[in-house]
């Protein structure tokens, strides 16, 4: 009986542990959003994208991923002023200075994806930035 | 008992295995993301190097993961390669690409060097060469006419510590009167400043010879003198093989005189020679790395070199030079790590006493 009890307690863990990792707190709280607050942004050697986050994990630090015209990953922290990291209600905001990118021509007329990763690069919210030439 | 025992410790595994962080397992990369520090800024020559390299690697990576290029700039290169040094995981997932920049402020001991190339794997590493021009006013025809040659000469340099050393203890070397014009942002500024007669005599690296300097020569008013040369697999340098019909430096030292180069100042200049040319960038992985995910990542690395859509990247964008994987990679820079301490040590108190530097 007593073999029986602790069988059924590591059952009940297993399954537990299982269900949570699976679905975490899903519908307790709403998907983690990239927003593009300047999503059409004029190529030039100045431009800049302004970003921000909402539905984060508080704290937590933000890696933002950028696939660039030949299809290339980068990650453009090093780019961003301020770091983003989100506050205790799990917003954030940032700006990217993007014209090297474009200077280089590694960002031509067109629509691109950024992306919000955690630190490992796993990525949690993406959305979409157009490019366009000058007028 | 034993089987309580026994169902007990299946449980614990599979709770720690779920709590784990995700680690790389057998060197599969599917579904993971590979972070390529490059400690420059994007555009530079090394970020072009590495996306040029990164699609290949995804493609040729068991798992075909994504690379992401993570630039770091700023100390000269310093700043991205200590932040491998003591924050890169030996899991596969982080990998760091150093360039001669890189190299030099390790050899040069500079203090604010955490990294330390001796405990690293390395994956890859791509060549570069270097062509030295001068003045035709000067009268000099070849190599040949260096021979006694006494005139003073100006060359545009970034500084005694930079890329610089190599044609700076080359022209020493070579008992050239060259006197060191610092305070140039690059070799770019300082053909700039050879074109308008400030300095005259340049090196540039064999991309931007071919495109800006050759025709300088083909309009007469540059004379190609000699390349730095190239390393062969076998790490003797040979004459570089965009300007076949130019001696490499040891080859002008020979026919100026009449003897090969030796000595601290030749071992050093050599060693600097192959971090900052003979393989100039280079893929490294942590310490610790394991075998299996060496083994991985040099597998791949040659496969890349081998895709003949690599190879036209290489012909178009790379200078056409052979890169090195594997073992061959290993042995080139095991040239540099092996400069004996007392040649190393020639060669800073040669760069503090001739140009006034303090360099560590």
């Amino acid at each position: 009986m007593k073999k029986l009890c602790v069988r059924m307690a590591a059952m009940v863990l297993i399954v537990g542990l299982v269900v949570c990792t699976t679905f975490g707190s899903a519908g307790s709280k709403s998907a983690p959003q990239l927003v593009v607050v300047t999503p059409e942004v004029e190529l030039s050697k100045k431009a800049t994208v302004d970003l921000k986050g909402v539905n984060f994990m508080p704290d937590q630090e933000v890696a933002l991923l950028f696939i660039d015209v030949d299809g290339v990953t980068s990650d453009i922290g090093f780019a961003v002023d301020p770091q983003p990291v989100a506050d205790k209600t799990g917003t954030w905001a940032t700006t990217w200075k993007c014209g090297r990118f474009v200077d280089k021509k590694l960002i031509k007329a067109g629509s691109y994806t950024v992306k919000a990763a955690d630190v490992d690069y796993n990525v949690l919210a993406e959305a979409t930035i157009t490019f366009y030439a000058k007028k | 008992m034993r089987k309580y025992l026994l169902f007990i410790g299946i449980v614990s595994f599979l709770v720690v295995s779920m709590t784990m962080v995700p680690m790389v397992e057998g060197a599969d990369f599917s579904g993971k993301t590979i972070k390529w520090i490059i400690p420059f800024n994007v555009g530079g020559g090394s970020d072009v190097w590495a996306r040029l390299y990164s699609p290949f690697l995804q493609k040729y990576l068991p798992g075909n993961p994504i690379v992401v290029v993570k630039n770091m700039p700023g100390g000269g290169s310093i700043i991205g390669g200590n932040y491998f040094h003591t924050r890169a995981k030996p899991n596969g997932l982080t990998v760091f690409g150093s360039s001669g920049s890189t190299s030099f402020p390790y050899l040069l001991e500079n203090p604010k060097v955490k990294y330390d190339f001796s405990k690293y794997q390395i994956v890859f590493a791509t060549p570069v060469g270097g062509v030295c021009y001068i003045n035709p006013d000067l009268g000099v025809k070849s190599v040949k006419d260096l021979k006694g040659f006494k005139k003073p000469l100006q060359y545009a340099s970034q500084g005694a510590t930079s890329l610089d050393i190599i044609p700076l203890l080359a022209f020493d070397m070579l008992g050239l009167n060259v006197k060191a014009v610092f305070g140039y942002k690059g070799r770019g500024p300082g053909r700039v400043a050879f074109e308008q007669g400030e300095v005259n005599i340049d090196y540039q690296t064999t991309p931007a010879y071919i495109k800006n300097v050759r025709p300088l020569i083909q309009q007469g008013k540059a004379t190609p003198l000699m390349s730095w040369g190239a390393l062969d697999t076998k790490g003797n340098i040979v004459r570089d093989p965009v300007e076949p019909d130019l001696p490499s430096m040891p080859e002008a030292y020979e026919m100026i005189y009449g003897k090969k180069p030796s000595g601290p100042g030749f071992n050093a200049w050599k060693a600097f020679f192959i971090a900052g040319f003979g393989m100039q960038k280079a893929v490294w992985l942590p310490e610790k790395t394991s075998p299996d995910i060496v083994a991985t990542y040099r597998d791949a690395a040659a496969k890349v070199i081998a895709d003949p859509e690599f190879k036209e990247v290489v012909k178009k964008s790379l200078g056409g030079y052979p890169q090195l994987a594997g073992k061959d990679a290993v042995a080139g820079f095991q040239q540099v790590l092996d400069v004996p301490q007392k040649d190393r040590s020639w060669l800073i108190n040669w760069i503090e006493t001739k140009y006034n530097v303090k360099v560590r």
